[in-house]
């Protein structure tokens, strides 16, 4: 299919093409730096006749997702983007919208959490809304950044899965980061994504209600169905990603393998460091060391099933994590994470997990290097290591 | 008594949950058959909720949002958008809410709307309190009056809603109650021809909460506004103010001796009641004067 | 988890509540209860005053008279004289001021008389006769509520026309010959047989009376004059009272000199003072004990008052004198004492305390004793004929009633019990006998919700101007305009009767109030699957019509 353009853009601006390309009818954004200029770019489409769509500047992050997930049970596809102390003032919300079933796509700007006040490339905003029923992919750059915005709106609106989605990216090294970005046509993206018109919605013909006080048993089986919904993800994912491949040939897939297919050892992260751990890994392989990289794009779901097919046999394993949640075992997130999916697996590898990047801390291809030889040497621990 | 028609078509059915007596189901009854069957509602948590029914039945035939607690106004906006983008711009949406999620919780969220001057009916069923989880103050809940979190009295005044509305010159803002139907009856049908935020706050008052017989919240209603403690009166575009029913003359205290909720008072403070309820008045009898919707 | 959770598809809602029953809350249930009003209950008749003040607000006005002559066949007569003790009971006058009820029924009769409107078709046949002996108010009401059940009636009467003490007893001022001829005119067309001049005294007449009938009725009023020994041998300058008015009725115009005293403080006082004043007399009434005590209407005073009729209170007439030329009443002054039987103060002669008063004519009006049916075992009790609540005497089917039966000498009460005595017969004939229309207990001003009446003063009645009244016998009091008429009906509360507000509907919380189609009964039906009885219905009633029921489960 024909490609539209190429165009030089930072990681906000990518995001909000993505976002024009999807139509939305509704998009109730609040500003927050680093996110700003993705609310400022669509309202700037808007002007130019590019966009159709219903904007709400509300007072806050949380009117903003509240009237998202009204608007989107109303039975239109909605967006919205936040960072930080945006997210987690939605965070009440985020629950709601997953329990409503709605399909909202947002991109978040992950950025430090305050006290005390930053705005540096900080994973842990959005790591710490793991458990709200989100699907949540971590991007790296801009191209990316629109690409996933379309595939996840595909993935969440697919009816078995009904779930919202989060695009996660890091402050200023994505989201202010020029890159050239190839944009694919409005036609091409229709064809891609059929309109969202849900069968249940706000609908005085339909007079149907949704989210009044239930049963024990009722919330128990609402419960059920959404993380059986949340388990359908990968399929209906990964064949978003495929179809995207047909159309514009680009592919991430949901967990990007770079170099493993030798590698006895296997570096894990997300987002940017992925980028800094591709030259690590590329140098160290030329120094006969036998380590690859694996990315991990959906970060919820988690693969699971994945990670225990793909890592079964290997050495090491050494996880980099821009997120911290202290009280986890050392800090990390992803560890945690990664230690809990290989839990009785034959031929597991040693798992090793640094805390590396947090604050926006800058990691470099010899940083990585460093903390790969150093795991080679010791022994595994049970807790993570501040390894920056 | 007959000014007032109710659609053929009834929005509001019976079987609802509200207690023996709720003015606020009556409120209800007016408003939502009135606006009928092409609208949508939001209903943050609030005695509507047990009022609607247990899942999976309603006693309202419009699709209800049972909404989080502060985000009524911009949950109803967010709906309102959404069907105008459907090109269902002709369908009403409704934000029905208690004082706790309107007065307190959903006070930003509701500024927020009335400043855009979003096209929402936001109606206010204003019980003086959280009596849906057993009578706690609000920042309605009038001074002196005992909640279980002022068991001593509450020591501050009723915020005044409508005047904030009204610094937001939304396009109507009011106060009605069910003692005085015609003059409710008129108030919704006027807002259901009208565009942008408009709001009614209904004074409900709550036969639990409040403490008096089950059958007299139409006369509580009544005395409410008789003895000065809630006029009735329409603020619209901010400044145009009409007075439709003041006091007459009655005391405070026949209205707060029939009620529990101030079985503790002493007569130096119903006289400070009586003192706030005749500056209140003064000053609404100023504003009016000042900027008469008549003029 | 349990089957029905996973019959439920999805969490949004898909049943409506109107399945469910809150019924089931409910330890009470309103019920709707035409109950008594004040009005009803004082009024001699029980008209059913709040119903058809409600028909006339409505504009029905046939119908409103139709509801007013079930019980009583006169009221352009009662919408006159009647005492209206109905309007004394008025819940009204708690709120603002009672409503004027007698000129609202004067209205709809004279509407009546002047429509033509007639009685309606009596019932078919029966073969039951019963003779009425008196053609008074008390004999025509009952033979009006006998006819109408379909009775053979006839009535007894000694004097040339029917009409009794509304004919010669009133003046025309106060009830113009040709209204009463009008309403007795209409009476006639129901085929009543009439027997005038025809007295019935003597032992034998009552026996075959008797035989003949199957039930008698006897209102034979009390006709015999009270009398002071010391006046009785001077007929050219003491007259009698009742006389006087049977003469003046009669369209006699009897001589009277240019003083004329009249002795009593009731209505026949009144009336007769009145009517001398109107001959062109100078008129003083003479009364032993004070203004407040006189058992005559307190209008009627008034109105003696602006004619220029004077009064001597505390005064006992003790004999004539003449002295020259003029002629005196020597009386006695006198004093109020303790309260004697009939509440007042008895009046006390103060010794040696005389005075005179010149007197050209003196009237007698001291009020007037019956005289007893010469019937064996007929009963008497206090100088009346002694009957139980039904008007029933001592002797099998006999009745009686009017002033036969009581001291209170009131035209509405005489209407009342021959309307009494009618249903009565009925019964003892094997009909039905009375009717009840209310239930429950008087609505008390205290159940009327009077957020709903506005405070609306009492329209203002109308007089003829004092000036226009002497020298004739034009009628005083003036009736209501349309307007006034229905200004006045606007004002009725309409205790305990249900008007069809639908106040109740709209006050529902529960949606349990169905408002049913006009004529199937009941106006509203309480639908028991919704009812929390909460009685918010019951307190909203403008009008006290419902009442809560406790529900026992």
């Amino acid at each position: 299919m024909k490609l539209k353009d190429a165009m030089l853009l930072t990681g906000n601006h990518a995001a909000a093409y993505g976002a024009m390309l999807a139509q939305p009818k509704v998009m109730p954004i609040y500003p927050i730096t680093p996110q700003t200029p993705v609310a400022e770019k669509l309202t700037e489409f808007q002007l130019q006749g590019l966009l159709d769509a219903e904007f709400i500047t509300p007072e806050s992050e949380h009117s903003a997702m509240a009237a998202c997930i009204s608007a989107s049970l109303t039975g239109v596809r909605v967006f919205t983007a936040t960072s930080s102390q945006g997210l987690m003032l939605m965070h009440e919300l985020l629950h709601f919208a997953s329990g409503a079933r709605t399909p909202i796509v947002m991109v978040n700007a992950n950025r430090t959490v305050a006290s005390p006040w930053g705005f540096w490339a900080d994973h842990t905003d959005s790591l710490s809304q793991r458990d709200t029923g989100w699907l949540q992919y971590y991007v790296e750059n801009p191209q990316e950044a629109l690409d996933t915005v379309l595939q996840a709106y595909k993935t969440a609106e697919n009816p078995s899965v009904l779930l919202p989605a989060m695009i996660s990216y890091e402050a200023f090294y994505v989201s202010h980061s020029l890159e050239v970005v190839e944009i694919p046509s409005q036609e091409a993206v229709d064809s891609y994504l059929p309109p969202f018109d849900p069968e249940l919605r706000f609908d005085p013909e339909q007079g149907r209600s949704f989210g009044n006080v239930v049963s024990q048993e009722l919330y128990y089986r609402h419960r059920k169905q959404l993380s059986q919904a949340m388990d359908k993800v990968f399929a209906i994912a990964k064949d978003a990603d495929e179809k995207w491949k047909e159309l514009t040939g680009r592919t991430y897939g949901l967990v990007e393998r770079y170099k493993c297919e030798n590698a006895q050892h296997i570096i894990i992260a997300m987002g940017t460091i992925s980028g800094t751990a591709r030259a690590a890994v590329d140098k160290m392989q030329s120094d006969g060391i036998p380590v690859g990289l694996m990315k991990i794009r959906l970060f919820r779901p988690f693969p699971v099933d994945k990670l225990r097919q793909e890592l079964a046999g290997r050495d090491k394993v050494i996880i980099l994590d821009r997120g911290s949640s202290p009280g986890t075992g050392g800090g990390s997130v992803l560890h945690q994470e990664v230690k809990s999916s290989l839990y009785g697996l034959k031929n597991a590898p040693e798992v090793y997990g640094y805390l590396a990047g947090v604050g926006g801390t800058n990691i470099t291809p010899e940083k990585i290097e460093d903390l790969v030889k150093r795991s080679l040497k010791e022994k595994s621990t049970t807790k993570s290591i501040w390894g920056w | 008594m007959k000014h007032y028609e109710i659609a053929e078509e009834k929005v509001f059915l019976p079987g609802h949950g509200a207690c023996p007596g709720c003015a606020m189901a009556l409120a209800l009854r007016y408003v939502l058959n009135i606006f009928g069957r092409n609208s949508v509602a939001v209903i943050p948590p609030s005695c509507m909720g047990p009022m609607m029914g247990a899942q999976p039945y309603s006693s309202m035939l419009i699709p209800i949002f049972h909404n989080s607690f502060e985000s009524s106004a911009s949950s109803a906006a967010g709906i309102k958008r959404a069907l105008r983008a459907r090109d269902r711009d002709d369908v009403n949406v409704l934000a029905l809410a208690g004082d706790g999620g309107t007065y307190d919780i959903g006070l930003q969220a509701l500024s927020s709307v009335a400043e855009h001057n979003e096209d929402i009916v936001y109606i206010c069923m204003d019980n003086e309190g959280y009596m849906n989880t057993g009578t706690q103050k609000s920042s309605s809940t009038p001074r002196h009056a005992y909640t279980t979190s002022t068991p001593g009295g509450k020591e501050s005044r009723k915020k005044n809603l409508v005047e904030i509305m009204a610094a937001h010159h939304v396009p109507y803002v009011a106060t009605a109650n069910i003692g005085y139907l015609d003059d409710f009856v008129t108030k919704i049908h006027k807002i259901k021809d009208m565009k942008g935020t408009r709001m009614i706050i209904v004074l409900i008052p709550c036969i639990d909460g409040w403490g008096f017989p089950g059958d007299a919240a139409a006369t509580m209603s009544r005395l409410a506004v008789q003895t000065g403690v809630f006029p009735l009166y329409e603020v619209e575009d901010g400044t145009k103010y009409t007075i439709n029913h003041g006091p007459e003359g009655l005391p405070v205290e026949t209205y707060i001796s029939r009620q529990r909720r101030y079985r503790h008072l002493t007569a130096e403070q119903v006289s400070e009641i009586q003192k706030e309820v005749d500056e209140n008045w003064a000053k609404l009898e100023g504003m009016a004067n000042l900027f008469s919707a008549t003029m | 988890m349990s089957k029905t959770a996973e019959a439920v598809p999805t969490i949004w809602t898909n049943k409506r509540s109107d399945a469910l029953n809150t019924g089931t809350w409910r330890s009470a249930i309103p019920v709707y209860q035409n109950r008594p009003s004040p009005c009803h209950l004082a009024c001699p008749v029980h008209g059913h005053i709040p119903v058809w003040i409600e028909m006339l607000r409505k504009g029905l006005l046939h119908e409103a008279w139709q509801k007013i002559v079930e019980n009583n066949p006169f009221p352009s007569v009662t919408g006159r004289v009647c005492h209206h003790p109905c309007e004394d009971a008025c819940n009204r006058s708690e709120h603002d001021a009672n409503l004027s009820i007698r000129l609202m029924e004067r209205y709809l009769a004279d509407l009546a008389l002047e429509k033509g409107w007639l009685f309606p078709e009596t019932a078919s046949p029966k073969k039951e006769k019963v003779a009425i002996i008196g053609g008074g108010p008390a004999g025509l009401s009952a033979a009006y509520q006998l006819k109408l059940k379909g009775y053979t009636v006839e009535i007894f009467e000694t004097k040339p026309k029917l009409g009794g003490l509304l004919r010669y007893g009133i003046p025309n001022y106060r009830l113009p010959a040709k209204v009463l001829d009008q309403e007795l005119n209409r009476l006639a067309k129901l085929g009543i047989k009439y027997h005038t001049e025809t007295a019935i005294t003597g032992a034998a007449e009552y026996k075959q009376l008797q035989n003949k009938y199957d039930a008698l009725f006897i209102a034979t009023g009390a006709q015999r004059p009270r009398k002071l020994a010391q006046f009785e041998n001077n007929p050219e300058t003491v007259l009698d009272g009742l006389d006087l008015l049977y003469r003046i009725n009669s369209g006699q115009k009897p001589e009277l000199g240019p003083k004329v005293l009249v002795i009593g403080g009731g209505n026949t006082a009144l009336d007769t003072a009145r009517c001398a004043k109107r001959l062109a007399a100078d008129v003083t009434i003479v009364y032993r004990r004070t203004e407040n005590q006189m058992p005559s209407q307190e209008t009627e005073i008034l109105e003696a008052k602006e004619e220029g009729i004077r009064f001597t209170f505390l005064a006992s007439p003790v004999k004539l004198e003449k002295e020259n030329e003029t002629q005196k009443l020597v009386c006695q002054k006198m004093q109020l004492g303790e309260k004697d039987a009939s509440g007042r103060p008895r009046p006390e002669p103060i010794k040696d305390a005389f005075f005179a008063l010149e007197t050209d004519t003196v009237i007698m009006a001291l009020g007037s004793d019956i005289e007893t049916p010469p019937i064996d075992e007929l009963e008497t009790q206090d100088h009346l004929i002694k009957v139980d609540a039904n008007q029933q005497t001592s002797v099998k089917n006999i009745l009686a009633g009017g002033d036969l039966t009581s001291n209170d000498r009131f035209v509405s009460s005489a209407l009342g019990a021959g309307k009494i005595a009618a249903e009565q017969i009925d019964l003892l004939l094997g009909g039905t006998g009375k009717e009840e229309h209310f239930t429950g207990t008087e609505v008390l001003y205290e159940q009327i919700n009077t957020f709903y009446f506005p405070k609306n003063p009492a329209t203002t009645k109308s007089l003829l101007p004092a000036s226009e009244r002497t020298r004739n016998f034009q009628e005083v009091q003036l009736g209501l305009t349309e307007q006034q008429a229905l200004y006045e009906a606007a004002r009725c509360f309409n205790c305990g009767w249900c008007v069809s507000c639908d106040n109740c509907f709209y006050f529902c919380p529960d949606m349990a109030i169905k408002i049913n189609n006009p004529g199937n009964g009941e106006n509203y039906t309480i639908l028991e699957q919704y009812c929390k009885g909460c009685g918010l219905c019951v307190k909203e009633c403008p009008r006290g019509a419902i009442v809560l029921k406790e529900e026992s489960k």
